[in-house]
């Protein structure tokens, strides 16, 4: 392993570390997806200080240069990160979509309430009615489009 | 002193807690009738928001599953917005003792505590287990952190005040787990123990299965360890 390519693992690994920081510190980032690459850059940092390690296990599954183990490792830890992300990406797709169906279907309850209590009038009595009535004055207010008032 | 003078919110994330939520709520309200309480039903499969709404329980319920920091951060927002004065997280499954959340609330009156802990171990020794072993460890990092003494970390039954309440609303990275105790310990939080006793679930699953210690144990302690370190420290 070159000095110059040591070097580069260790700027690298000092960039992650700083852009996690900053990301954890402005309240961007979750703890635990911040640890994923917290782990990411003490691997290179470890590679890069302790080539030594390299040396070894290059020797040990027979590859000639440990430049090339170093690529395969972050290859592998990358392809590892990337299907983790994968499978959050899809559950969170998933959550996504039962939250906007719910949406939809408290929506279309919620203009059936407000339709059934116009009709009703004032004869229903109870604490039913009650709920109804504010939002009943908000949509008439807002027109026919009961969505502009559930945004605020 | 009398505990009415705060207004409290008991907390109770359920998720698949058909078989135990209604005895929950009814011990609690029978007990409590000057505490509200609101169940935060976190999409469960089972008949949880079904049985809450056939009793006339107070309930949030959420349309997907958030695991339990979700429905808690749901519990905590509301109660931030109510004007709570604290907050109970209180566990859904009837392992916490209601006889012990008054003096829970008169300690953070009497100490002006930003969290009490309702602990098992001020006054009696842990058992060896793995999750008892999993406390230790947790404790010990806590400690070495922030010197600090927490007995019973992982305890389920703490009680926020206010301020810690709205950052919990407001703000990510606060889960209802021993990292953020630690994490507000360093900010200055004031943490007060108060012995509880707990007992065994009833019926249904807890939250953490045997499988997901591990799992658990691996998000808290490096946390604790590594992540908070990059923390922006907040002035309370």
């Amino acid at each position: 392993m070159s000095l110059s390519l040591r070097i580069f693992l260790i700027v690298g690994a000092l960039c992650a570390l700083a852009f996690v920081g900053r990301k954890i510190r402005k309240a961007q980032l979750k703890l635990i997806d911040g640890f994923t690459w917290f782990i990411f850059a003490v691997l290179l940092l470890l590679m890069s200080l302790f080539p030594d390690i390299v040396y070894f296990f290059a020797r040990l599954v027979g590859i000639i240069s440990p430049a090339n183990l170093v690529f395969a490792v972050l290859i592998a830890v990358l392809l590892l990160i990337v299907f983790v992300q994968s499978i959050r990406i899809s559950q969170a797709e998933v959550k996504i979509g039962e939250l906007a169906e719910e949406v939809a279907l408290r929506d279309e309850r919620y203009n059936n309430l407000v339709q059934g209590d116009a009709a009703k009038n004032e004869t229903d009595a109870g604490a039913k009615r009650q709920d109804v009535k504010s939002p009943a004055d908000l949509t008439d207010q807002n027109g026919n489009g009961s969505r502009c008032g559930r945004g605020k | 002193m009398d505990a009415v003078t705060m207004k409290v919110l008991i907390i109770i994330p359920a998720y698949n807690e058909a078989g135990n939520i209604k005895r929950v709520v009814e011990e609690l309200t029978a007990m409590y009738p000057q505490y509200d309480y609101v169940v935060v039903n976190d999409g469960s499969a089972d008949e949880t928001p079904k049985i809450c709404r056939d009793n006339g329980f107070n309930l949030i319920s959420l349309p997907i599953n958030l695991g339990l920091s979700g429905a808690f951060r749901t519990g905590a927002k509301f109660a931030f917005r109510s004007g709570y004065d604290c907050a109970l997280q209180y566990d859904g499954d009837g392992q916490h003792d209601p006889r012990f959340i008054r003096s829970m609330v008169e300690a953070m009156e009497r100490e002006h505590a930003d969290i009490v802990i309702g602990s098992r171990f001020v006054n009696a020794h842990k058992k060896f287990t793995a999750r008892m072993a999993g406390n230790s460890i947790i404790s010990a990092f806590i400690r070495m952190t922030t010197g600090a003494v927490i007995r019973d970390s992982t305890s389920g039954m703490r009680l926020y005040s206010r301020r810690i309440l709205q950052w919990f609303a407001q703000y990510i990275n606060y889960d209802p787990e021993p990292d953020t105790i630690a994490y507000l310990i360093r900010c200055g939080a004031k943490v007060e123990e108060i012995p509880v006793e707990m007992r065994e679930r009833i019926a249904g699953e807890s939250y953490f299965h045997i499988g997901s210690i591990i799992k658990y144990m691996m998000r808290v302690c490096s946390s604790i360890l590594f992540m908070q370190w990059f923390r922006q420290r907040k002035q309370l």
